[in-house]
């Protein structure tokens, strides 16, 4: 006889069985970006010699380091996507709130106009903005690009943030009037506590969209401002040597590290139910 | 300590007026309820008190002083919310301490009277616990110390235990009571539950519609009901109510039953008026009215009888036990003087 637990034991292993292709599925770019960048020559080898490392070297990161500068481009990179994270917070914290104190037509009107920003595509700004940065003496400078990138960070994250205020209940404000806050003791002691974990969040991945950002930079970075998302292009192809895969594959390996240590130094911060207990229960 | 004088106010939402000219004196250190069913204005009020909401015509008098145009901090009032309004990101000594140090009162002070607002309300074990660790009853007793804390001149509270399970709301209830009892600060509490208006306050003003139908003492309100409304809301099981029609003294149902009308009312023969008896004032009786019984519901204290007259439903709440059938005909009267007759048309209480 065929039991019922039977059959679900068949079932949770057929899901068990699915899972694990699902894994290794995701999985293998990176594993095999990591071991390309391990092995000395990373075209024509099969995936099993790569896996296997059967030609281990640590050359490509050494070139990576030295013929690639991987420090300057590092340097800009730094620089761009951290400011970016900073000014983005610094005008939509405060404009997201804005927004939510606002009703009816203007708040609409102000929120569509936001998100509408975001319907164009990055590619449509790339060229106009390149003009007009050369305008300006901006082309080529990372003002230029960090501005470039305020221009897709501030509607993302207005929006974000927006709906984040949205849940804070207005109880929790009006508890905070009957307690004598200011209206900025409001802001900053009841409501911005609450959707913390919120902002750090987007904070984040405000930090990581600049990071990976590559269109902008080839049209706007010129050469001074150039971040590691196109210093990794030097070694794509050249007059002497065509693409070096296992070089381009070790400068992935560092551009994409500093994203996942940061990741997952910050996780501890993305935890939702920050606002679990503070209404209801 | 100070008590609170609502003057001619009056509240309107853009166009819509929701509270129509309310006048209500509470006296120093009362606990006085604002019943009503919801959108009656109770909450609204409420908050108008609180300065939460402005008025739109009136004026609030917190002791001696116009608080109109005061902000909520200045107008010495503590709230304790529906949904408790704790900050969850601060412990239950820092939501407790939260108004005394945006006060500027030094740590030492705040620490104190966390702490007796803590033993006052046996919270002492739970002051480092964040709000998410806390039950509901918990929450709402944290909201009640932040109240406390503050040691203001009246609390107000806003429907505060509708979120609790039965149980809970009947042993909360009585903890409110108690605390009010002991720090005897003026209290206004808003409820839309009659049970817990009827148990807890000193004076109960019913609202409808955004106007007072009636304030007074509980047992004033379910003796004496003003109108029709105040008469049919306060009290559970219901109050029955049947037309009847006066003649020569005497009180004609429309099935051709009747009472003798009481005295001390004015009424003219031909004259139509509605006869309100309370459940448990209908006494089985050998003469009086004859009721068709339609459910029997023994509950064990009592037993609560579904029955006809004629065509209308009337609850019968029997104390003695009785031998009931469905179908069966029960022959019920009045206590004497508990009878109570209203106008139809203007609703108000004839005798």
């Amino acid at each position: 006889m065929i039991s019922a637990r039977m059959k679900k034991h068949g079932a949770i292993w057929i899901v068990h069985a699915l899972l694990g292709l699902w894994l290794v599925f995701s999985l293998l770019p990176p594993v095999m970006l990591v071991a390309a960048s391990l092995n000395r020559t990373a075209l024509f080898r099969s995936p099993l010699d790569l896996l296997m490392f059967r030609d281990f070297t640590l050359e490509n990161f050494s070139q990576a380091f030295t013929r690639g500068d991987f420090w300057f481009f590092f340097t800009n990179s730094v620089i761009i996507s951290a400011s970016a994270v900073v000014i983005t917070l610094i005008v939509c914290v405060p404009l997201a709130y804005g927004l939510t104190k606002i009703s009816g037509r203007a708040r609409e009107a102000v929120s569509f106009g936001v998100l509408a920003m975001r319907f164009i595509p990055y590619v449509v700004l790339a060229l106009p903005l390149f003009l007009i940065f050369v305008n300006l003496g901006l082309s080529g400078s990372r003002v230029g690009l960090l501005l470039a990138h305020l221009s897709i960070h501030i509607p993302f994250a207005t929006w974000m943030l927006v709906g984040f205020f949205d849940t804070v209940p207005h109880e929790l404000e009006e508890a905070g009037i009957v307690d004598g806050c200011s209206p900025w003791n409001l802001f900053w002691n009841v409501t911005l506590p609450v959707v913390r974990s919120g902002v750090v969040a987007l904070a984040i991945l405000v930090f990581i969209i600049s990071w990976n950002e590559y269109l902008f930079a080839l049209f706007l970075a010129g050469n001074d401002a150039q971040p590691l998302t196109v210093g990794i292009t030097r070694f794509l192809g050249g007059a002497e040597a065509g693409a070096e895969y296992g070089i381009i594959a070790a400068y992935a390996v560092l551009v994409i590290a500093p994203v996942i240590l940061f990741a997952l130094t910050a996780n501890r911060f993305i935890v939702s139910g920050m606002t679990a207990g503070a209404v209801k229960g | 300590m100070a008590g609170v004088s609502i003057q001619n106010v009056e509240k309107a939402f853009g166009g819509v007026r929701v509270i129509h000219g309310i006048d209500i004196e509470i006296a120093d250190g009362a606990f006085v309820v604002l019943v009503g069913p919801s959108g009656c204005g109770k909450s609204t009020l409420l908050r108008i008190i609180a300065g939460l909401e402005d008025v739109t015509s009136g004026a609030i008098m917190i002791g001696d002083t116009e608080v109109n145009d005061m902000a909520p901090k200045d107008r010495d009032i503590a709230m304790v919310f529906q949904n408790y309004g704790l900050y969850p990101h601060m412990t239950v000594a820092q939501n407790m301490g939260f108004a005394l140090k945006l006060a500027g009162v030094n740590k030492a002070e705040i620490a104190k009277r966390v702490g007796n607002a803590a033993d006052i309300l046996n919270l002492d074990a739970l002051l480092d616990r964040f709000p998410r660790q806390l039950s509901g009853g918990q929450r709402q007793r944290v909201a009640m110390g932040r109240a406390i804390v503050r040691n203001p001149q009246v609390f107000l509270f806003d429907e505060p235990l509708s979120n609790l399970d039965a149980k809970l709301r009947v042993q909360m209830r009585a903890e409110i009571k108690q605390l009010h009892q002991r720090l005897k600060v003026t209290t206004v509490y808003v409820t839309h539950d009659q049970i817990e208006a009827m148990t807890m306050a000193d004076v109960i003003v019913v609202m409808h519609d955004g106007v007072v139908k009636q304030a007074g003492s509980p047992l004033d309100l379910y003796d004496t009901p003003a109108n029709l409304f105040v008469a049919g809301f306060i009290g559970s099981p219901a109050m029955n109510f049947m037309d009847a029609t006066v003649t020569s003294g005497a009180l004609v149902f429309a099935d051709g039953q009747h009472l003798p009308a009481p005295e001390g009312a004015a009424l003219t023969d031909g004259q139509v008026v509605r006869v309100g008896i309370r459940p448990e004032d209908l006494v089985v009786a050998d003469a009086g009215l004859s009721t068709r019984v339609r459910i029997v519901e023994p509950t064990g204290a009592e037993i609560h009888v579904g029955a006809q007259l004629g065509d209308t439903p009337v609850t019968v709440v029997l104390r003695e036990r009785h031998d009931l059938h469905p179908d069966q005909t029960l022959t019920v009267a009045p206590l004497a003087g508990r009878l109570h007759l209203f106008d139809p048309k203007t609703e108000a209480r004839l005798n």
